[in-house]
């Protein structure tokens, strides 16, 4: 962030200041492959650009990819079309996603930022009084935590009215966000009070409407829909013994 | 009577009407006649699209062909193709967005080489030259391109002269056709010949056009006269990339099958509605593509 404007916050960060820039790098086997750039360049909350850069293959420069790029590198990676952003960035007021507080709680290596050093720097205009901490025992910790950083950004119930592009339309109703405040337990977060006992059928992963999307791939029967061609075993076997668990 | 059979005793009365017309497959059209063709295909296809960058073109389309043909002579009539195309486009991380897109229109002059009648059966050559405008869309962002691609996945990459943006395509063909009462069978070889008049906004780093491009396309259907009303057809049809406009940027089949069901409904001897269901078992579309819709011919 170039500017000295703290980032507004709410109940979560929901608006950036003007030249925020934000950068995300994708490496396959130690090669770099793509780095996206999200900039704030303007004053409303549609000023954002976003652009996603190729590198070559001898990865000494990199090209923007206004179109994206499929296989980028021979690799099974895509690099999203500029437009693509909008379909998963959208869903927040603040554009930016993984930015939330319960996110950056996780003490972060050395070079990189977290929640403390924010409020040590001043950078958010209302700092949380602790570190959230997400409710739960692990597997529930794990399933509660993997939902919002996957599924939040669309499914919420605070998505911005936009007329820009965007690719889908979804369920409002399932709420999968984690917002300090909302973390007392297990029962107050959105997720158990919108989406168990509905997409989530209780002890039975087999029928429940979550569990068969993201434990598929394909043409209008995969969750998330957007930028995942292979299914994240790991995350479906804990999401699996969550469900049974409920 | 159950329910289903209420529901299939119209369709089985409306299907065993005995024949007391001819239907509308005589060969050509009286001179001075006149026939209007409209179809709708919708399908899904992933196709090669032959930019480095974006190596396939996958979404839906639906393609729109408007299309007349006037006799003006009894061998000779003069033909218009105007094939449109809508659809929604899939990007590199999984989103979609709509297209549409105007393919080359195409003039075409049809001239009845040889035609032999016994009794019932009647033996026609034809020939024809066909002359696109290059007026198929393209843009910067490459979505009318890809979603002509696409369109061309549809029809078993069996219309390039519709669908290749840029280009000029003169296409020489060939149809032999053979009808009795009940029977028509019909073969056609077409020679799309194409001439780049520009790049269609490809890039020039990612992709490599040709001055000149020819495909062959083969084709071949069987009629049966089921009754007055109803035919069914099956058509098999085989693309050959003999010089690709556009150079491939990934290894790429270069012939392409295609199959086609179709359930011709007959209006009297001047009209008929089709209804075609198209795949393809192997090439590049083989488990990529899957179409069907409507096809509606008048003659006046």
């Amino acid at each position: 962030m170039s500017s000295s404007e703290p980032v507004r916050v709410a109940k979560r960060p929901d608006r950036f200041p003007e030249g925020t820039r934000v950068w995300k790098q994708f490496s396959v086997r130690g090669a770099r492959i793509e780095t996206r750039l999200l900039e704030k360049r303007g004053p409303s909350d549609a000023d954002w650009l976003s652009l996603a850069y190729s590198w070559d293959p001898d990865g000494k420069d990199a090209l923007a990819a206004p179109l994206g790029v499929i296989d980028a590198q021979h690799t099974d990676h895509d690099v999203p079309a500029a437009g693509e952003c909008w379909a998963c960035h959208g869903g927040r007021r603040s554009f930016i996603l993984g930015f939330s507080a319960v996110q950056l709680a996780a003490s972060a290596a050395a070079g990189e930022i977290d929640l403390a050093d924010l409020i040590e720097q001043g950078r958010l205009s209302r700092p949380p009084a602790s570190a959230p901490v997400v409710p739960g025992n692990s597997v529930e910790a794990a399933a509660l935590g993997y939902l919002h950083a996957n599924c939040s950004h669309c499914h919420n119930q605070t998505r911005p009215a936009r007329s820009g592009a965007r690719c889908f339309d979804p369920d409002n109703s399932d709420d999968f966000t984690l917002a300090v405040g909302q973390l007392d337990g297990v029962a107050s977060t959105p997720t158990y009070r919108t989406v168990v006992g509905h997409a989530v059928k209780r002890g039975d992963p087999d029928d429940s409407k979550l569990y068969k999307l993201v434990s598929s791939r394909g043409m209008f029967r995969q969750m998330p829909p957007l930028a995942t061609e292979k299914v994240d075993t790991a995350a479906v076997a804990n999401l699996r013994a969550w469900i049974e668990g409920l | 009577m159950n329910g289903r059979s209420a529901l299939f005793a119209p369709l089985l009365m409306f299907a065993t009407q005995p024949v007391l017309a001819e239907p509308s497959n005589e060969p050509g059209l009286a001179p001075g006649g006149a026939r209007i063709e409209a179809q709708a295909h919708f399908g899904v296809a992933t196709t090669p699209f032959d930019v480095t960058t974006l190596a396939e073109a996958k979404g839906q389309a639906v393609v729109l062909l408007a299309a007349g043909s006037y006799a003006l002579s009894e061998p000779l009539s003069f033909e218009l193709h105007i094939p449109v195309v809508v659809g929604s486009v899939a990007q590199p991380a999984g989103s979609y967005i709509d297209a549409a897109a105007l393919g080359n229109p195409q003039l075409g002059a049809r001239y009845r080489l040889m035609q032999r009648r016994s009794g019932e059966a009647s033996l026609a050559l034809a020939g024809a030259v066909d002359v696109g405008l290059p007026l198929a869309s393209h843009a910067e962002d490459l979505m009318p391109n890809r979603v002509l691609a696409i369109a061309d996945g549809v029809e078993g990459r069996g219309r390039p002269e519709w669908f290749t943006p840029g280009v000029m395509p003169i296409t020489a063909s060939s149809a032999l056709r053979w009808a009795s009462a009940a029977w028509t069978l019909e073969t056609e070889l077409r020679l799309p010949l194409f001439v780049r008049v520009s790049e269609a906004d490809l890039p020039s780093a990612t992709t490599n056009t040709r001055s000149i491009g020819l495909a062959a396309v083969a084709s071949g259907e069987a009629r049966y006269r089921l009754s007055r009303r109803l035919s069914l057809a099956t058509t098999a049809q085989l693309f050959f990339d003999i010089v690709p406009s556009v150079a491939h940027v990934r290894g790429v089949s270069r012939v392409q099958d295609f199959e086609r069901l179709s359930l011709y409904i007959h209006f009297g001897s001047r009209g008929a509605l089709v209804v075609d269901l198209q795949t393809a078992i192997a090439g590049e579309l083989g488990g990529a593509m899957v179409a069907g819709g409507l096809r509606g011919v008048v003659d006046f």
